[in-house]
């Protein structure tokens, strides 16, 4: 790819033309880089594994479900040169990967919901039944006179980002088992914090579009919660080669800074040395601090994993011949 | 432009035939040599430039002219050591400068401060930063991208206004939800943005606050810890008979167009990591009409006044000063080709 095709492609883009053969080529040499060298989990992979068949499904699912969707006028609106081209696109692929991981799982997201809603009595009370599950008013027991939430959904969308942050689990050692989206005290602190947030009734529909919204899912068939079988449980990220995985996984995702603040942080170097040194604002130092917890707490499930992660991950950018 | 601060693509990163800009990356990034150590990657045998170098150089921007950056008009903005552009929306423009708000591409942050801006009109859905609106000079614009809808370029006006008014945003606009409380994620969000985008107000930032060019000099002078006698050493011989020129310009003590010619100017400018703008001849012709001290007047009546030993120069009426600080910022507009 040269600067001059660069401007071409921007060109035909924007003039509704389809992607010539060469940016198609030059976006597999992304996906194939990453498959080779990103340290992708494997759990991440279509088929379980990263081989050849995998990489293409990868590459189809990219291309039709972000890239002809907008997404490659985006980057090409975007890079001044190739280099930036390729950096922003490999930051796509990524973004796509840990997106589709999300929405697979949105399906068992929703059961844990109307599970949670139904079997904990103590806090949560109907106030009005209805033939459809998903359509049946609940409120907290201690506020038992909630009405009906009536507003927009904006005013919905609000009272979940109001909750703050959430932790995206994204990885499970047992690849075969559905890891879910978000752990259960969370799940549980989302449920409990819209209903007091709004200070309504709201249906297991209201919920799970607050949740579709908030996190970005995909649409779910709420007539299908009746048939949800029992769903898996997280599991731990305890061995030794998982752990180095994940590393890989959380060091594929930082950027450079984060990964200087965060080998800094390990070695004691304060905010104010590591801003002095960086070159940036403590206001930076705390922003690139709290991406790269929640990046680590996406691949662990307790405090003791991430701890174990952290330390992994700084670990293998110390390892031996650096 | 320099070698990126951000890390290279993994296709770059592997490249046998490597960029140097991407080497000098490797030696301080912990990131990329991790993942070259896991593969045995001994790194890329190119040294000096290659022709995969010349990538690195951007083409020229497209010359826009400033005239047409009016509302709601998408561009792409450069600043000159970053290799990615800025797409941003005008919200208000002159001749020198232009207001912007960011393009994020994604409406999965939105708050009531971001506007929403459907697929159809930049062939994917994005919105427009309000909150995050910043300064360009306009040499920084690159390339139209685009330009909103009417009723859309209208919501980004009233939209822009209710900030500037400090209102609530109005109701109706395509706008996302508000935030209620300070742990709300997008707060995250919006803290990267500001940072994404803070180089590229810089180049209107230098220039900003003045109404001439002499307290741009001072300060950008100890800005860069340089004293005003450092510059007059360097830029001595770039004006006969004044070796102080550069103090006394920053005094306001200087006529510029009888004294100091533009190519020394030019040279100030360089030395000072100025942005060579329209606007920064806009205040270099304020100074000029400012300390202007002889009227203009036709070669010939100069003559005749000093063979008649009349040498003082009559006071300069204010069609002389505008006249002078016009002829100035031509020359300064030919010698940077703007």
């Amino acid at each position: 790819m040269t600067e001059q095709q660069l401007i071409t492609l921007r060109r035909q883009l924007r003039g509704g033309e389809q992607p010539p053969d060469w940016v198609v080529a030059e976006l597999r040499r992304v996906a194939d880089a990453l498959v080779r060298y990103g340290r992708l989990p494997a759990s991440m992979s279509p088929y379980g594994s990263w081989d050849e068949e995998a990489t293409e499904e990868l590459m189809q699912g990219w291309m039709e479900g972000k890239l002809l969707r907008g997404d490659l006028r985006a980057l090409a609106d975007r890079a001044r040169t190739p280099v930036a081209f390729r950096r922003l696109a490999e930051r796509s692929l990524r973004h796509w990967l840990l997106n589709q991981r999300e929405r697979s799982q949105a399906q068992n997201l929703f059961g844990r919901m109307a599970r949670l809603l139904e079997q904990d009595q103590t806090t949560f009370k109907v106030t009005q039944a209805a033939e459809r599950k998903q359509d049946t008013w609940w409120t907290l027991a201690n506020k038992p006179e909630a009405e009906p939430f009536a507003g927009p959904d904006r005013e919905l969308l609000s009272a979940a980002w109001s909750l703050g942050e959430f932790v995206l689990v994204r990885f499970s050692s047992e690849q075969t088992k559905l890891s879910p989206l978000l752990s259960g005290p969370d799940l549980r602190r989302f449920v409990v914090g819209m209903l007091d947030a709004t200070g309504r009734a709201l249906t297991l529909n209201l919920l799970q579009r607050a949740l579709r919204d908030r996190f970005d899912l995909g649409d779910v068939q709420l007539g299908d919660l009746e048939a949800a079988g029992e769903l898996a449980s997280p599991e731990g990220v305890a061995e030794d080669a998982v752990l180095r995985e994940a590393a890989g996984a959380v060091i594929g995702e930082l950027d450079a800074r984060q990964t200087a603040v965060l080998l800094g942080l390990q070695s004691e170097q304060t905010s104010a040395a590591l801003a002095a040194e960086l070159n940036c604002s403590p206001a930076t130092i705390t922003n690139d601090k709290a991406a790269i917890a929640k990046l680590v707490a996406r691949y662990s499930e307790n405090d003791s994993e991430r701890d174990q992660l952290l330390k992994k991950v700084a670990d293998v950018l110390y390892e031996e011949g650096a | 432009m320099s070698a990126s601060p951000e890390c290279p693509s993994l296709v770059d990163l592997f490249d046998p035939a490597g960029l140097p800009t991407v080497e000098q990356h490797v030696t301080r990034c912990p990131r990329c040599q991790s993942f070259r150590r896991e593969h045995h990657f001994q790194g890329a045998r190119t040294s000096g430039a290659t022709a995969a170098e010349q990538w690195l150089t951007p083409a020229q921007p497209i010359s826009i002219w400033p005239g047409s950056l009016d509302l709601g008009t998408v561009l792409s903005a450069v600043v000159d050591h970053l290799d990615e552009y800025l797409v941003c929306v005008v919200v208000d423009a002159d001749e020198q400068e232009a207001v912007v708000a960011p393009i994020a591409e994604t409406q999965a942050y939105t708050t009531n401060w971001d506007l929403m801006i459907e697929e159809a009109v930049l062939g994917y859905p994005a919105m427009a930063e309000v909150w995050n609106t910043g300064t360009i000079l306009v040499e920084q614009a690159a390339e139209i991208v685009g330009k909103l809808t009417e009723p859309l370029a209208e919501a980004l006006e009233q939209l822009y206004d209710a900030m500037l008014e400090n209102h609530s945003p109005p109701e109706h606009l395509p706008i996302g939800s508000p935030v209620l409380a300070e742990r709300d994620p997008r707060l995250v969000f919006q803290r990267q943005e500001l940072d994404r985008v803070r180089a590229y107000w810089m180049p209107s930032s230098l220039l900003a606050g003045a109404e001439s060019f002499e307290p741009i000099l001072r300060r950008r002078a100890q800005q860069m810890g340089v004293g005003l006698e450092d510059l007059d050493g360097r830029l001595q011989d770039c004006v006969q008979d004044n070796p102080h020129w550069v103090t006394s310009l920053s005094r306001g003590d200087i006529d510029l167009c009888a004294s100091v010619p533009v190519k020394a100017m030019s040279r100030l400018v360089i030395e000072l990591k100025l942005p060579k703008a329209r606007k920064t001849i806009g205040l270099i012709g304020a100074t000029v009409h400012a300390n202007c001290r002889e009227a203009s007047a036709p070669q010939a009546a100069v003559h005749a006044r000093r063979r008649r030993g009349k040498v003082r120069a009559s006071k300069p009426t204010e069609d002389d000063r505008g006249k002078a600080a016009e002829s100035y910022m031509e020359a300064l507009v030919r010698d940077w080709d703007i």
